[in-house]
């Protein structure tokens, strides 16, 4: 029996693509683009449809998510995986498909995500009818923002952090997009704007809430051997590592330590990696406090020092950190579930591929998933081929 | 029906609520268990017995919304002195005083006439009964 850490880079992403991001229209569905995003990807790694045997996929949209995506294409795959943790799920799928393909269950894995939430009803939709009863919900709690807003009321309480210190990373992330093509929302965001922006859920205004958008993503992952005679450049898998305390955040043992405590030292250990070597940081901001949270939690920052990271453009182009390059969910993109979207601008980054916002010598990332409110966290890192 | 025999957890929970009172679980190591379950998530036994809170706690942590068609109202996560944590929600102008660290009172009462009872909090400082 081999220990996880013997993993480290066996396998590699090999294609990525995006597919319909921003707007689609009411008329295309969430497979549709989800199925060109999976044929994107799958021609960007320079193979075939026939060429996978392993299907990944989430989506709120539609059941059986990989069975369906599957027909759709004509995949006929001999490994499905439909893991369902919330925005994170996509991340964890990079986990599954490492352990599927060293187990010799696959070879190459499909993992795609597919969503057009904002042409459909332009409202946030969730993952799947829940039947079983509320202990929350009778209170009237907007979720998912409500529970990211408990828990930065619980921060502010706590570590004195403040509504600006939330309003830079807003910034931080709209300064990145203005550097993206494809960014959804390109215009001038000042810390005043987020300040004096429409309350949400205190101590959350709208602008640090993220983006209602449609888009779809797919990544190719197959062994680092078969991918070294593929056309990209590899970008092998060092780590990823799971973790969950709750699912209602009325139940978290802690508002303002996320189990990406767990999952980020873990990700590390297992890729022999520290906070320090890492380049570039996409974390997934459903919310501004959720990078606030996840920059601490990861080790970037002390716990109670996120406010003072983030200042001054410490996470902004040209700051301290590189996070969240392409514009994160804030002002990139955010279909309902981001987390493909985290792997797709980190592997871009590390094949040097990210054009005017492309961080120099970028050779380790950080991708860190979330799922539910706070919930699921899944952290993964990736390299280029210096890092094997 | 005992108690110990009725089946539905959920249920359980919900008619001690018609009958005004918030009632939880504790298991024989004396933890206190909420929302309902088959077992103690802290050390595991399925030998749980339903208890009933006196309805004192403190505010973790709370969010104010705002809609556009109603008074605003501010939902909390809560410390019950029994020892679990639970969601409620403060109206009226506990909604907009209402601060992390205040003490509580649960009340079990609709939020608005002929609604389902839920335990409601309301400040325990400065509130004119």
């Amino acid at each position: 029996m081999r220990t996880e850490s013997q993993l480290r880079g066996s396998t590699s992403l090999v294609g990525v693509a995006e597919a319909g991001l921003g707007e689609v229209g009411p008329d295309v569905s969430a497979l549709q683009i989800a199925g060109e995003a999976s044929l994107d990807a799958i021609a960007d790694a320079g193979l075939k449809p026939s060429d996978i045997d392993a299907v990944f996929c989430h989506s709120a949209f539609f059941t059986f998510p990989a069975t369906t995506l599957s027909e759709y294409l004509g995949l006929q795959p001999r490994y499905v995986d439909t893991t369902a943790t919330g925005g994170s799920s996509f991340v964890a799928h990079l986990r599954h498909a490492t352990a599927a393909i060293n187990a010799g269950m696959a070879e190459v894995a499909l993992i795609a995500y597919g969503s057009n939430q904002r042409s459909h009803s332009g409202g946030l939709a969730t993952s799947g009818a829940n039947l079983v009863p509320s202990y929350e919900a009778p209170f009237g709690p907007r979720l998912p923002v409500s529970g990211y807003a408990l828990a930065a009321a619980r921060h502010m309480h706590e570590f004195g952090t403040t509504r600006k210190d939330l309003a830079e990373i807003a910034v931080a992330a709209r300064k990145w997009a203005k550097l993206h093509p494809n960014a959804f929302t390109r215009d001038d965001l000042a810390i005043d704007d987020v300040l004096g922006a429409r309350m949400v859920s205190t101590p959350l205004s709208v602008r640090d809430c993220c983006l209602v958008t449609d888009g779809a993503g797919a990544v190719v992952v197959t062994t680092t051997e078969r991918a070294r005679d593929l056309q990209q450049a590899i970008v092998p898998i060092l780590s990823v590592a799971e973790a969950a305390r709750h699912m209602n955040i009325s139940t978290t043992p802690d508002l303002t330590t996320t189990a990406a405590a767990e999952s980020g030292p873990r990700a590390f250990e297992l890729a022999g990696l520290k906070p320090s070597d890492v380049d570039v940081v996409e974390v997934y901001d459903a919310f501004t406090i959720n990078t606030l949270l996840f920059l601490e939690d990861l080790g970037f920052c002390a716990k109670g020092e996120g406010g003072s990271f983030v200042a001054d453009g410490g996470i902004a182009p040209g700051g301290r950190l590189p996070v969240n390059t392409n514009g994160g969910g804030l002002s990139y993109t955010h279909p309902g579930m981001y987390g493909i979207f985290l792997i797709v601008e980190a592997v871009r980054q590390l094949r040097g591929e990210a054009g005017d916002r492309q961080v120099a010598d970028a050779h380790v990332g950080l991708v860190h998933g979330n799922g539910g409110v706070l919930s699921s966290q899944v952290t993964a890192l990736l390299g280029d081929a210096s890092t094997l | 029906m005992s108690l110990a025999q009725e089946r539905s957890l959920d249920a359980t929970y919900r008619r001690r609520l018609t009958e005004g009172t918030l009632a939880f679980q504790r298991c024989g190591d004396g933890h206190a268990v909420f929302p309902p379950r088959p077992v103690c998530p802290t050390c595991g036994t399925r030998e749980l017995a339903w208890t009933e809170s006196a309805g004192d706690a403190t505010i973790y942590s709370a969010t104010t919304i705002s809609p556009r068609d109603q008074d605003p109202y501010t939902v909390v996560i809560l410390d019950v002195a029994e020892g679990f944590r639970m969601m409620s929600r403060l109206d009226g102008s506990d909604a907009t005083t209402a601060a992390i660290g205040d003490a509580v009172r649960l009340e079990v009462r609709p939020i608005a006439a002929g609604g389902d009872p839920l335990p409601l909090a309301s400040l325990t400082t400065g509130a004119t009964a």
